[in-house]
This record gives structure tokens, C-alpha cells and sequence, in this order.
């Protein structure tokens, strides 16, 4: 009886243990508003100089292209937390992160003031995801939520599935998440990068990039280095190689390519660039290839590696390293601060050497 | 003898009791018509005491044939006549004819365990049968079968255990004969009902004694080294110790192709989960954790869930009393209305259900599948008691939500960890192969 009695109170202390367990209290998701993206701006006021967006779902259990409705909310604060918290007062429901994949930058923010004040808010909160797509809003973000594409079957899946390979797998879609922005902006020798959307007609368009040292945009990638920089760094497949050539365009259909980097020391260090791109001619002039298939294989590599070493000298320029060939160099040497010092000075100066293998497997399914 | 068998027996008027005389010489002589079979004790009895009368030969035959029973206990009178028997007082002597009616003759078709492609036969009601049925498939000298006998089970029904000598276990058939005696005095009607009364603790969330109306199951076990305990009246018989693993496998695991039969398995802890744990997931996603569905999910649910008046929670009990109420009406139900109240209840009221806006239309799917989920599970004991636990699992994730259900779930498997069948681990993977390594000369079969 006795023991009953003890086994009962066990129970009885593990249940109520259990209650504070869940955190939040019971909403239902009805009770809910869906956020599915979040903007932050700059606005005028200096009291009040964040301009917090936010588009919010409105569900029906119909999905259709072109169906989904969201609304748009705007409130400036001093801050984006504050925004966030006034902006409740604004809508009749609880306000859901958890679902909210896509986060915008507006352009002004991040050349006036940058974004760290926003990840900050962005790292700490728990529902927020560490997978969420973030980009940059051009010319503010406020602007890319309030476009409503026609494709959108449930709100906000347009511009998510343009990210990752979920929907589209687009060349010059530069595709950067929460979490690595969060890492770009503390690691050293690593500097972040941020796609930039823009609106054109009830649809986005990302095909630029933007390069930011730690704080604030540095240079923003025109949609031919994009394609180039993403195949560099990101190692993105689909990806096109187009040559001029004496008798015509010559375009190749890149299905796979692997880029590795490594860092040669010396007095200068020089950063060599392993590319291999593998593929098919997707469009070329008619019997090139049997004329002379390796030497078009390296012409189209000779070409290509030009072409990136002009982009990592214009990056470079810029004093961003946006490739962590600053965080490759610490690794390789002894990790003293000196050494990060060192580099800083070297980088400037730094040479590159892009080698390109290219390997055509054939002109498709014709010859 | 008549005298005193009916004063014991309050004069039933069913008892035919007569003086018989001959011509040549007398003899008492009463049966329950009813118990016995009228053609056994007319061969046996009648005609040699009447057409064909030798005394000696008459004498002989009460002295030699296996079917009399020298009884000289007065006191054993009426329960022998109760079992079945006719009794006679010839010369000054009482003797027992066992002429026991018996219903069955031949197995009876499996039921409640059906299999595809293993034998079809089940036990009967008929202890002695049970045992043919056993003897049969596990013709083996070391089968032990003990009669437990005991004057205080008030309906007398005859119990046997049955264990193979070298593979079991002497602990747990002493400990199997302790929990017998300890079932005290009780009319015992069924099977279940005995091995409800055999288990240590009546509040245990999961059952310690798996009863089978296979033969093939129980020699299965009884090769394994468990113990059997029959009952006569039953359709069931006990099997103990077993082990959580034992109530998830079904006879055709054995008879079946090796990965069909794994993957069978599989889909049956992974239903036994899903039958646990849905409803409760149900509503702590819904109510607690929306982020945890994929988007266009999330999205369709709040949309489907926008004319629910109620809580999730409430969506969840008014549909799982509808599921239940369903389930229990077509098990009571005779047969051929049992299919009208599946249709009426399954097809119609969901549909109406989810029309009206009372539920939202991903609840029914949650309904569904928690009740197919619940079939899947082939013992009906085991799935009662899932079913059961699926309302724990449900209490918790309204208050704590998907932490709850995962530390629950943590909790019900150190509870499983703790428990013990016939003082053998309830919880244990791989429990005969390590403890009859050295006994048995065959490699030990693995259970399912």
C-alpha cells in the first residue's frame, strides 16, 4: 500500500514536471498568422530607424496557381525587435515565424547601416529557422514583399522555391542561408554574400550577387559573373559556358563541376583555382568538335579561367574574400594572429591562377 | 450411493437415477444425460447389464475396461458425475463411467489469428482436443503436460500446464504454478479472464501473458521454452514469459518469404507508433509546434481548420470517440449489421463531420489511420492496450505538446525497460538465444 502510495506521488511529480514543458501555450494554428517573409529597411525618421516588413499568409485549403493571398504589413521602430512586437498590434492573430524561409534585406540598409543589428535579432530568436533563404531587396525590401507573382500557388513559395534546388535550379541564382550568413559574418577569412532580388512584374528576378565585408555591401556581381561566381564557389550545376568563337556562339550545358582551391606559399602567395567542368555542347557551330575536340576543350578552358581570374582580381580589389581563401590560408599555417595579420596585408597583392579542366562529352543528342 | 450423491447434489432434476434390475441381480446407476454421451453409456452400461447379461463377464469388464473408474471416495461422487461421468454401484462396489459428451470433434477454423499460408486450424473448447492438437504438431518425450489441480476455482474447470522439460525454465514454471494458486476463488469463465487474474499487477499498462488460439504459436513457444497453461472451456490458450516482441509477431513471419516478412514487420512497429502517437502529434503540431509541417501543409491545415470551432484538442476527442464507439459497436454487433454501422459511421459521419466544419478534413485522415494502424497490430490484447495508452499520449501533448509526447514516449519505453513477464525481462531483444546457448544442441531460433 505503501508503496502505491510512493509510486503515485512519482507520478503525480513526473506529470507535473511535464507542464512547463511545452514552452508556449496551447494556440492553435488558426490562432496563428503565418509569416512567410520578413523585410527590414531603413526609414527616414532617425527616432525610429528600422522599417520592419512583414507578409503574412492569408490560407484558404484551395491551392491554385495564382490564388494565394497574403497581406503586408509595415511599422517602424527603434528597433527591429520593437517593430516586430508593435507590429502585433496590428493584426488580429498571433504572429508565426516558423515558417517564414525568407528574410529581405533592404539595399539601402546594408549600404547605410549593414545588417548586423538585424542578425542579431534573426540568431536569437528560436523560431526562426537556421535554413531560412536570405537576400538582399533592390532597391528596398519592402518593395520584393509587396509583390504579388502570379505562379504563387500558396504564399510565399515563389521566391522559395526560386532558392536551392527545390523549384528552379537557376545558374545565377546565388542561394545563401541564415546560418552561413550568420558564420560569414563572424569567420575570419570569410566574408558574406547575399543574393539580390528584384521585382520585374509580379515575379523576381536573382541573378546577381552582392559581396559585403563584414558590415556593408562592397560590390554587387553583374548576372554574367554571378553565373561565374557560382560555379566557382558553390560548385552549382546547369550552369551554361558560353565562347565566342570565329563561326558562332559556342554555349556548353555545364552538368558538373568541381572547383577546388588551394593557396601556394611564397613570398606573395598565390591562389590557384582547380576547376573541372564537365558537360555537352548545347549549341555550337556545326563539326567543330570532330575537328579538334581537345583543343576546343581547352580553349573553352583557357577562355573560362581568364574570365575568373578578371573576377577574383575585382573582388579582390574590393578587399572582400568572399571565397575564404583568407580562411584556407589560416588553416594551412600555424594559427597564430600574426598570421591573420599577415594575410590581411598580403591579400591586396595576392596573385591567382585559375586552371580549367573542361571536358565535353559530346553535342547532345545530335552530332 | 443414489441416496447420498443426490443429497449432495440437492436433487437435481436433471439426474436420471435409477435401480436397475435385471432379472438375475440389481445395480445403481445414475448420469447427467446432459454431460454424458446417451450412446457411449448405453454400449458401455446398458446392454451389457441388460440383453447381454453375464455376470461374470460383466464383472470382468468393470475390473478391466479402461473406461471404469474404481471409485470408492464417496466424497468424489458428485463432482464425478459433474465432469461427465455415470456412476454405478454393482455388488457393493462404485464405479465411474467416463462418458463425456463431446461437442467438438474436429479443430475449429482460426478466428482471431488468421494466416495466409500457416496451418488453419485453432483450438476448440475442448481441453482434450487442444492437447491432441498439441501432442500432434510437438510429438516430443520431453513435453511435459502437469494438471493443475485446485478445489477452490469454483467452476472447477480443468487447467493444464504444459512446458517442455529440458528447454523451460524451473523458476518460471514454479513461478507460473505460484501465480495459479494465488488466482484464488474464482469462476473462470474464459481464458483471458485467467490470465487477467495470473499477472502480478492488474493496473500494468501491457500485458505479460499472450494468449493464442494457435497451435502452431504455442509449440513455437513451448520450443522456445515457455510455458502453456490451458483451460478447458477456452479457445485460448496462455503462453508466458513473453516479451513485447512476441505480441507484434504473427505466425505468418514464419511461413513467409524473409523479406516480406521483415518488411511486414516493420510496417507493424511502425503502425503500432503511428496508432500510438498520431492524435497526440495531431494536436501538439498543431497547437504548439506548427513549424514542424512542411509548408503547403501547415497552410492547408490552417485553412481546413478555419471553420473548427473547437480546440484541436477537442477535435481530437470528439473524433477518437466517434473511432471507438464505432469499433465497439461493430465488434458487438451481429455480424451482418456490423458492416451497416462501418458505413454509416466511417463513411457518412466523417464526411458529415468534416462538411459541418466540426473537425478539420486532415483530423479524418488522422482518424483513419489511427484506427487501420490499431488493426495492423495482431493480437487483440496487445492492440486494446495500445489503444488505451494512445489517450496518455493524447492527455500529454494538450498541456505539454511535442516535448511532452517525446519525453512520454521516453517514459513508456524505461516503464517497458522495468517490467518483468514471469520474472523474465519484458523488454529484452535477443533474451533465448543468450540463456539456451549452451542447452540447446540446435541453434536457438530467433523470436520475431
Amino acid at each position: 500500500m505503501k508503496r502505491a502510495g510512493i509510486r503515485l506521488l512519482l507520478l503525480a511529480s513526473f506529470s507535473w514536471s511535464l507542464l512547463p514543458l511545452g514552452g508556449c501555450q496551447l494556440k492553435d494554428i488558426d490562432k496563428r498568422f503565418f509569416v512567410v517573409s520578413a523585410g527590414f529597411d531603413v526609414a527616414d525618421n532617425p527616432a525610429k530607424p528600422y522599417r520592419v516588413t512583414l507578409r503574412l499568409a492569408l490560407t484558404s485549403s484551395k491551392l491554385e496557381a495564382g490564388a494565394s493571398h497574403t497581406q503586408v504589413e509595415t511599422m517602424d521602430a527603434a528597433s527591429v525587435a520593437e517593430a516586430v512586437r508593435h507590429l502585433k498590434a496590428n493584426v488580429d492573430k498571433e504572429l508565426e515565424f516558423g515558417h517564414c524561409r525568407e528574410f529581405v534585406f533592404g539595399r539601402e540598409m546594408l549600404e547605410q547601416k549593414g545588417f548586423q543589428e538585424v542578425m542579431e535579432w534573426l540568431a536569437r530568436r528560436r523560431d526562426i529557422q537556421g535554413v531560412s533563404n536570405v537576400m538582399i531587396g533592390d532597391p528596398d525590401a519592402s518593395s520584393i514583399l509587396e509583390t504579388k507573382p502570379l505562379s504563387e500557388r500558396y504564399p510565399g513559395n515563389a521566391l522559395f522555391l526560386t532558392f536551392g534546388n527545390e523549384g528552379t535550379e537557376a545558374s545565377d541564382t546565388v542561394t545563401e542561408y541564415l546560418f552561413d550568413l550568420y558564420r560569414r559574418e563572424y569567420e575570419t577569412g570569410l566574408d558574406p554574400v547575399l543574393p539580390v532580388v528584384r521585382s520585374v512584374q509580379h515575379a523576381y528576378q536573382i541573378n546577381r550577387v552582392a559581396l559585403l565585408d563584414k558590415e556593408k555591401i562592397r560590390l554587387i556581381l553583374s548576372p554574367e559573373e554571378t553565373q561565374i561566381y557560382n560555379m566557382t564557389a558553390n560548385d552549382i550545376r546547369k550552369s551554361v559556358l558560353a565562347m565566342p568563337t570565329a563561326e558562332g556562339r559556342l554555349v556548353m550545358a555545364v552538368t558538373k563541376v568541381r572547383s577546388r582551391v588551394s593557396v601556394a606559399d611564397g613570398g606573395i602567395p598565390k591562389v590557384v583555382l582547380h576547376v573541372r567542368a564537365t558537360g555537352f555542347l548545347e549549341q555550337s557551330p556545326p563539326r567543330l568538335l570532330e575537328r579538334d575536340w581537345d583543343g576546343l576543350e581547352r580553349k573553352l578552358g583557357r577562355y573560362f579561367s581568364e574570365k575568373t581570374v578578371e573576377l577574383l582580381e575585382k573582388i579582390r580589389d574590393q578587399n572582400i574574400d568572399p571565397y575564404g581563401f583568407g580562411l584556407h590560408y589560416l588553416a594551412n599555417h600555424y594559427g597564430r594572429p600574426s598570421t591573420w595579420e599577415k594575410w590581411k596585408e598580403l591579400y591586396p597583392r595576392v596573385k591567382f591562377e585559375v586552371r580549367t579542366d573542361v571536358k565535353i562529352q559530346g553535342t547532345g543528342l545530335i552530332r | 450411493m443414489l441416496k447420498e450423491v443426490k443429497n449432495k447434489l440437492g436433487n437435481p432434476d436433471d439426474l436420471i437415477s435409477e435401480t436397475m434390475d435385471n432379472g438375475y441381480t440389481k445395480m445403481e446407476f445414475c448420469f447427467f444425460p446432459g454431460m454424458c454421451d446417451i450412446n457411449q453409456v448405453k454400449n458401455g452400461i446398458l446392454v451389457p447389464f441388460s440383453y447381454r447379461f453375464d455376470p461374470d463377464e460383466f464383472r470382468r469388464m468393470l475390473r478391466a475396461d479402461l473406461a471404469f473408474i474404481h471409485a470408492d471416495k464417496p466424497d468424489e461422487w458428485a463432482s464425478m458425475l459433474l465432469k461427465g461421468c455415470a456412476l454405478l454401484e454393482y455388488e457393493g462396489e462404485v464405479f465411474a463411467f467416463g462418458a463425456v459428451r463431446r461437442m467438438q470433434t474436429k479443430p475449429d477454423p482460426t478466428e482471431v489469428e488468421a494466416s495466409l499460408q500457416g496451418p488453419q486450424s485453432a483450438y476448440t473448447e475442448d481441453l482434450d482436443l487442444n492437447l491432441n492438437l498439441v501432442r500432434t504438431v510437438y510429438n516430443s518425450t520431453t513435453l511435459s503436460v502437469e494438471w493443475h489441480q485446485k478445489d477452490n476455482i469454483a467452476s472447477q474447470s480443468r487447467i493444464m500446464i504444459l512446458y517442455d522439460r529440458e528447454k523451460a525454465n524451473r523458476d518460471t514454471v514454479k513461478e507460473v504454478r505460484t501465480q495459479l494458486d494465488k488466482v484464488g476463488k474464482n469462476l473462470i469463465l474464459g481464458a483471458g479472464q485467467l490470465a487477467k487474474l495470473m499477472s502480478h499487477n492488474r493496473h500494468r499498462l501491457f500485458p505479460v501473458i499472450l494468449l493464442t488460439e494457435r497451435p502452431d504459436r504455442t509449440v513455437m513457444h513451448l520450443n522456445k521454452g515457455k510455458i502453456v497453461v490451458m483451460l478447458d472451456g477456452s479457445r485460448f490458450a496462455l503462453l508466458m514469459p513473453v516479451r513485447f516482441f512476441d505480441f507484434l509477431s504473427a505466425m505468418d513471419d514464419y511461413y513467409e518469404p524473409f523479406w516480406m516478412s521483415r518488411f511486414l514487420i516493420v510496417l507493424r512497429y511502425i503502425s503500432m507508433l503511428l496508432t500510438l502517437t498520431l492524435p497526440a502529434l495531431y494536436i501538439s503540431i498543431v497547437s504548439y509546434n506548427p513549424e514542424v509541417f512542411r509548408v503547403q501543409l501547415a497552410f492547408s491545415i490552417d485553412g481546413s481548420r478555419a471553420a473548427v470551432p473547437y480546440p484541436s484538442f477537442i477535435e481530437v476527442l470528439i473524433m477518437l470517440f466517434m473511432i471507438e464507439a464505432l469499433i465497439e459497436a461493430s465488434i458487438r454487433l451481429p455480424r451482418f449489421v456490423g458492416s451497416t454501422a462501418a458505413t454509416v459511421g466511417g463513411l457518412i459521419l466523417g464526411q458529415a463531420a468534416q462538411q459541418a466544419g466540426l473537425v478539420s478534413s486532415i483530423m479524418i485522415i488522422v482518424t483513419s489511420v489511427v484506427a487501420i494502424s490499431n488493426f495492423v497490430i495482431p493480437n487483440s490484447t496487445f492492440s486494446y492496450f495500445i489503444r488505451i495508452i494512445k489517450y496518455v499520449f493524447v492527455a500529454v501533448s494538450i498541456f505539454s505538446g511535442l516535448i511532452g509526447v517525446v519525453v512520454t514516449l521516453f517514459m513508456l519505453i524505461v516503464y517497458l525497460c522495468n517490467m518483468r513477464s514471469f520474472g523474465e525481462p519484458y523488454f529484452a531483444l535477443f533474451m533465448n538465444a543468450k540463456k539456451h546457448a549452451g542447452k540447446d544442441q540446435t541453434k536457438p531460433q530467433k523470436a520475431g
